[in-house]
């Protein structure tokens, strides 16, 4: 069966993690990903500690070299952005006009083309210029004062979340107007930004301090800011190891106690008889393993969870089954498992987990199907053009 | 510009977090999404019962700009209606299983030959393959299952969740790609995949540079209470408390290094510590100056001083300094919805931008069948026999 994407082309401008991101779902996807990698280099691609990063955000992508500034690399970038159905940048606002690769540059040779801008702080505004990366952005964006305990010190959800995230909103920005460009041939510029993405994840949350006329806020401590003192919705310890338990039906809580071998509590429990089953269960579930619990309260209908670490999620066998992890066979480290893909289409996982390309790999192939012959790619290359 | 999806439809029996906001994306990018609900029951999904007035948090968080038909499933023609609605859209959004569609009679089969052409988008806890794919799950055991509660807190607290329904809002963003995907492919081949997102898969998904760092370079990270744990151990990439406020300052290149160093009145901390590997040897005794010295002003002062030094820092903010955030409103990213009862309430925009204008607030939530003679009229019920329908109880 064909991917979803096949035969869209995204000629991709991105650097750091949301743009690259957001462009290897597209790749995921079955898209062909053409990366445009500046003769600077690869960010972070010579340090050990960002191998993981250029895995993480590049598979399946295609990649050339091209110095943007340079007259004829420029050109080799706008001849090749005019084949494509996405263009995508996240460089700050008004460089890619600069380079003359902006939506109106574009559009008048391709005006099908979709571009995606994305940025930090959105392309309106008074701090539409201003630079971000992810700490920024989840400081700004809400989500790191509601983590954590109340009265002590902002804390970070454990990953680069606010990029995350990021990428996820301009990739579903981009491919809502790639639909409509299928359907009607028209294209369209379109702008996500960090704090746009943090913002929109709290919708709920903040839709409550509305309701509630504005002030202090609760923060979410071990639960969900408003789940708290509603249900049973924690990490307890067991024997040998967390696991986590959600559960906020009246009925359910019934069944809970009784799994736990606890007296229920009343019909309908308030927040202090919630805080007092709590404490209770945190006591009974030290005395059998995780698995044994997680697979009573299973049982029982309830939800129920080990808490695992990136190690136990690598042989779990439920990802396994749906191609939330992958096998990839390195050049470089050999056959390696690596973060497969959350979205499957027809019940069958996307099994496409082709490498990143090195640095300028496919340089010569594209700039011969833009017409140019050996001996001037050798004068390109030389020139350090590509 | 009018959001991209203006003409599409979508058809929503979600009943968790993840399907229900991603249907309202889609209305957040012009489409017309109708949500089909059992009439006298009340809204699925809600965790809690927060006992607030009509609409509620949740109501407005994941209802909004959408249309709404009740319906009675165990009566004659309600399978009927629905499967009308089916035949025009674009999408349906449902949960494994299928919920309301399963309890009309409808399945996969059915649906697949009456409406070839849409897209059928399912939510799950844990996917549909695999052996806990008929097993309870919350967003809270999805970060846990996930990885992502691990790696969350101090080392010294429980595992902790990130602060919000961390693991249906990035399901919902990845269903939403996946419909968007499946639509894009739709206009040419005619034919609605099936796309599958569950909250497990979104957490993993979610934590794709540090799982596969951590799996490639065969080292895991410590939990870190503030900072990341690939970056906050080598430079500064904290917030600190001020005289007021908190500041997090962003992680700092060696270019800016002396600059931030002097902001301090500790300009000879750079040359004793030049360098990332210098820094990363001494990053406790690094971060205690900082904590000692920025506690000296509030934190607008630093913020002036940071804007001028050009370094990379930002106030910690709470929901209302969001709300009075000009950029968020700039941008539509915050925005006043206009509720018949509850007048102009304050409400978080769509993160989409077309054409650089923000998108206006979405309609209020729908009272549940509130558009049901509408949409029976449209998809060619004539007055009587919706009339009939009402009578019989078919819809409320």
């Amino acid at each position: 069966m064909t991917a979803p994407l096949d035969g869209i082309r995204v000629v991709d401008f991105t650097i750091a993690q949301q743009g690259p991101h957001a462009t290897k779902l597209l790749a995921d996807m079955g898209a062909e990903v053409i990366k445009i990698e500046r003769n600077l280099g690869r960010m972070g691609g010579g340090e050990p500690w960002m191998r993981g990063f250029v895995l993480a955000h590049n598979r399946n992508k295609r990649a050339i070299a091209l110095d943007l500034k340079h007259p004829e690399g420029n050109e080799i970038a706008r001849r090749l952005a005019a084949t494509a159905d996405v263009v995508a940048s996240n460089y700050r606002q008004g460089v890619m006009e600069k380079l003359g690769l902006g939506y109106d540059d574009l559009r008048r040779a391709n005006p099908r083309v979709v571009v995606v801008q994305g940025s930090g702080w959105g392309p309106l505004g008074p701090r539409a210029s201003e630079g971000a990366v992810d700490m920024v952005g989840h400081a700004r964006g809400g989500l790191m004062w509601r983590t954590g305990f109340e009265g002590e010190s902002p804390m970070t959800v454990g990953c680069a979340v606010t990029d995350q995230v990021g990428a996820l909103v301009l990739c579903s920005a981009l491919l809502g107007a790639l639909a409509r460009a299928r359907r009607t041939g028209q294209g369209a510029k379109v702008d996500t930004s960090l704090y746009g993405g943090q913002v929109a994840l709290q919708a709920w949350e903040f839709a409550e301090r509305s309701l509630r006329g504005g002030g202090d806020q609760p923060r979410a401590g071990t639960g969900h800011p408003l789940i708290n003192g509603h249900g049973i919705w924690q990490a307890f310890e067991a024997s040998d190891g967390w696991l986590a338990i959600g559960c906020t039906e009246t009925g359910k809580l019934a069944a809970l106690c009784e799994v736990a071998e606890l007296e229920p509590p009343a019909a309908a429990p308030d927040a202090e008889a919630i805080a007092a089953v709590a404490s209770r269960l945190a006591v009974r579930l030290r005395t059998r393993t995780t698995s044994e619990w997680v697979e009573r309260l299973r049982a029982a209908g309830i939800a129920a969870a080990p808490v695992q670490r990136y190690g136990d999620i690598r042989e779990e066998r439920q990802a396994r089954a749906n191609g939330y992890v992958l096998e990839m066979d390195h050049p470089e480290y050999g056959p390696i498992t690596v973060a497969g893909m959350p979205i499957t289409f027809d019940r069958e996982p996307i099994g496409r987990a082709t490498p990143p390309p090195s640095f300028g790999e496919h340089t010569e192939r594209y700039l011969e199907e833009l017409g140019y012959g050996w001996d001037e790619i050798t004068r390109l290359r030389d020139e350090n053009v590509c | 510009m009018s959001g991209p999806l203006t003409g599409w439809r979508v058809l929503d029996v979600a009943e968790t977090p993840q399907g229900l906001l991603a249907a309202k994306m889609l209305a957040e990018m012009g489409a017309d999404v109708v949500k089909v609900e059992r009439a006298r029951a009340p809204r699925r999904g809600a965790p809690v019962d927060l006992g607030e007035p009509s609409p509620s948090s949740w109501e407005i968080a994941f209802e909004a700009g959408k249309r709404s038909i009740a319906i009675e499933p165990g009566r004659a023609g309600a399978a009927e209606l629905v499967l009308g609605l089916a035949r025009r859209a674009d999408a349906i959004v449902a949960p494994l299983g299928l919920g309301l569609l399963a309890e009309l009679g409808l399945d996969e089969e059915r649906l697949r030959s009456e409406a070839p052409r849409a897209v059928l988008a399912v939510t799950s806890p844990h996917g549909p393959l695999g052996p806990l794919a008929a097993a309870p799950g919350a967003d809270i055991t999805a970060q846990a299952l996930g990885g992502v509660m691990w790696k969350t807190g101090d080392p010294d607290d429980p595992p902790m969740p990130g602060g919000v329904a961390l693991a249906e809002g990035v399901g919902a963003l990845y269903l939403m790609i996946g419909i968007l995907a499946a639509v894009t492919d739709a206009e040419g081949s005619g034919r609605g995949r099936r796309v599958d997102v569950s909250l497990y898969g979104s957490q993993i998904g979610m934590q794709s540079w540090e799982i596969d760092s951590e799996w490639l370079l065969g080292r895991t990270t410590e939990r870190l209470a503030v900072g990341h744990p690939d970056v906050s151990d080598r430079r500064i990439c904290h917030a600190f408390e001020t005289a007021a406020g908190w500041l997090q300052i962003a992680g700092v290149l060696r270019a800016r290094w002396p600059e931030l160093c002097d902001m301090i009145g500790e300009p000879e901390m750079s040359e004793r510590w030049p360098d990332e590997r210098a820094q990363a040897e001494h990053i406790d005794e690094i971060i205690a100056t900082f904590r000692e010295r920025l506690r000296d002003r509030p934190v607008e002062g630093w913020l002036e001083e940071i804007a001028q030094r050009d370094i990379l820092g930002v106030r910690v903010q709470n929901d209302d300094d969001i709300a009075a955030d000009p950029q968020a409103r700039s941008n539509g990213y915050v925005v006043e919805m206009q509720h018949p009862q509850q007048g102009s309430l304050t409400v978080v925009g769509s993160p989409f931008m077309f054409g650089r204008e923000p998108q206006p607030a979405l309609d209020p939530p729908p009272a549940p069948g509130a558009d049901a003679d509408e949409l029976l009229a449209e998809i060619g019920y004539a007055p009587d026999a919706i009339a009939a329908l009402r009578a019989e109880g078919v819809i409320a």
